[in-house]
């Protein structure tokens, strides 16, 4: 269950924070009425026994302390006043369980007891949550330095992927281009233009160099796989968030590609390659919003 | 001189014609042979290059274009610009170079080997499709005019070549 006032933020454990920000939050308003009905904040019973907070949780006798009417001159109430301003914004209303409280009344004097009860300490655990704010923000600190540093690899990763497509699609040509002239050679052989051992001579350097064009286009397209299987993942996370405006962008520009074809300023050929490649883009980030919403 | 000297050595001049000949025919061959061994490098080196260079200017097209679309970073836009619009020209240069030495010896070998009795192994309609690609290459500004030119000169040679000599 998330408090309507927390922030929403993926980086912070949701539990812990939330318990402690909604107690001190009824705390809070708990103390208000009380200071209103003259009663010191302070104050709490353990069955018929008075102790303050302010005052370690000593046992005081509200008869003869002024916890009533006038606890605002309690040197206790004051010092602990004081020390209220050095206490971080979120912790101001902290207070401890409101059951006790609730049930304080203006009672008689008791007998005093021998020695307080046990108590579990009641002061809010600022520590806890002074670590938990840090560890927050270092999580968005380190969210930014990772958002940074993936942006660049993505960056870098679509010029090389660039690269070795166009060295992929060049291996391509040439070992169209050698098969070719196999095949323009072997109706040479055929027909007899060339002799047989001509023939496998000529055969024999060629398939080296297809050998060798095909390895290279192999280790090429796996080089490709491989870094596309590494960066596929950060670009999916850096890019989920900005998917929904980038769509629309490129939704835009498609409109405005529409138009420079309608009035002739560009050609078919490259309105077709341009179109394409928008309608993968926008493709491909409406899978990866699709699979950031499921 | 007898007539028998004479005739004896107008006899020795048709056996030094012959063997001339036949020196010839066989320089043709190995000329033929050395082609064979060339031309699978430079139709694969060609083919590379006339891609090379259509990517290039495709790409260059489509960069200022998505530039105007504000679809890249204006920054790395030109410095791929200014990387396109140093390399594009070297491998046209290149590829000039290459192609007309290619379609001369071509020329040449469909000449000799025409001489030489040997069976053509270009036909007319090999020609005629060398043709259109070239037409395409100037029309994509893939080749210079200049160049465009030479090369439609040297596949006019290569048509003329091939076309069956005159009767005697």
């Amino acid at each position: 269950m998330r408090h309507p006032s927390t922030p929403e933020c993926s980086c912070l454990p949701p539990h812990s924070v939330e318990k402690e920000i909604l107690s001190y939050t009824l705390t809070a308003a708990f103390e208000s009425v009380m200071a209103s009905a003259g009663v010191c904040p302070g104050l709490y019973r353990v069955g018929s026994r008075f102790y303050c907070r302010y005052a370690k949780d000593a046992e005081v006798d509200p008869a003869f302390m002024p916890c009533v009417m006038d606890y605002w001159n309690c040197e206790f109430y004051k010092r602990w006043k004081a020390e209220e301003g050095k206490r971080p914004q979120a912790l101001e209303a902290a207070q401890p369980p409101v059951v006790e409280a609730a049930a304080v009344e203006v009672a008689r004097p008791e007998p005093a007891p021998t020695s307080p009860p046990a108590q579990p300490s009641l002061l809010p655990p600022t520590e806890d949550v002074e670590e938990l704010i840090q560890r927050a923000a270092e999580l968005g600190k380190l969210w930014e330095s990772y958002e940074r540093e993936a942006r660049a690899v993505i960056d870098a990763w679509e010029e090389v992927r660039a690269r070795l497509r166009r060295e992929i699609q060049s291996l391509e040509k040439s070992i169209d281009a050698y098969v070719a002239e196999l095949e323009r050679l072997e109706v040479k052989a055929r027909v007899g233009t060339i002799s047989e051992e001509e023939f496998r001579d000529l055969k024999a350097s060629i398939d080296a160099e297809l050998a060798e064009r095909t390895r290279l286009k192999d280790e090429l397209e796996k080089k490709l796989s491989d870094l596309d299987r590494v960066v596929l993942p950060h670009f999916k996370r850096v890019k989920a968030a900005e998917a929904k405006p980038e769509i629309a962008k490129l939704r835009l520009a498609l409109a405005k590609l529409d138009q420079k074809l309608k009035s002739g300023e560009i050609s078919r050929d490259v309105y077709e390659r341009l179109r394409s490649e928008l309608e993968d883009r926008i493709k491909r980030l409406e899978r990866i919003r699709e699979e950031v919403e499921e | 001189m007898s007539l028998a000297e004479r005739a004896n050595g107008v006899k020795e001049l048709f056996e030094h014609v012959e063997r001339l000949w036949d020196s010839y025919v066989a320089e043709v061959r190995r000329t033929l042979r050395e082609w064979e061994r060339l031309r699978p490098l430079l139709a694969e080196r060609l083919s590379v290059l006339k891609t090379r260079i259509a990517s290039n200017l495709e790409e260059i097209q489509e960069l200022n274009l998505k530039r105007e679309l504000g679809l890249v970073d204006e920054a790395k836009a030109k410095r791929r610009l200014e990387e396109l619009s140093a390399e594009t020209p070297q491998l046209m240069r290149e590829l000039e170079e290459l192609w007309v030495l290619a379609e001369s010896i071509m020329r040449d070998s469909i000449v000799n080997m025409k001489r030489a009795g040997i069976p053509l192994d270009v036909s007319e309609e090999d020609v005629l499709t060398k043709e259109k690609e070239l037409e395409e290459c100037f029309r994509n500004a893939i080749v210079s005019k200049e160049v465009y030119e030479r090369l439609k000169g040297i596949l006019a040679e290569q048509l003329a070549a091939l076309k069956p000599s005159p009767p005697d």
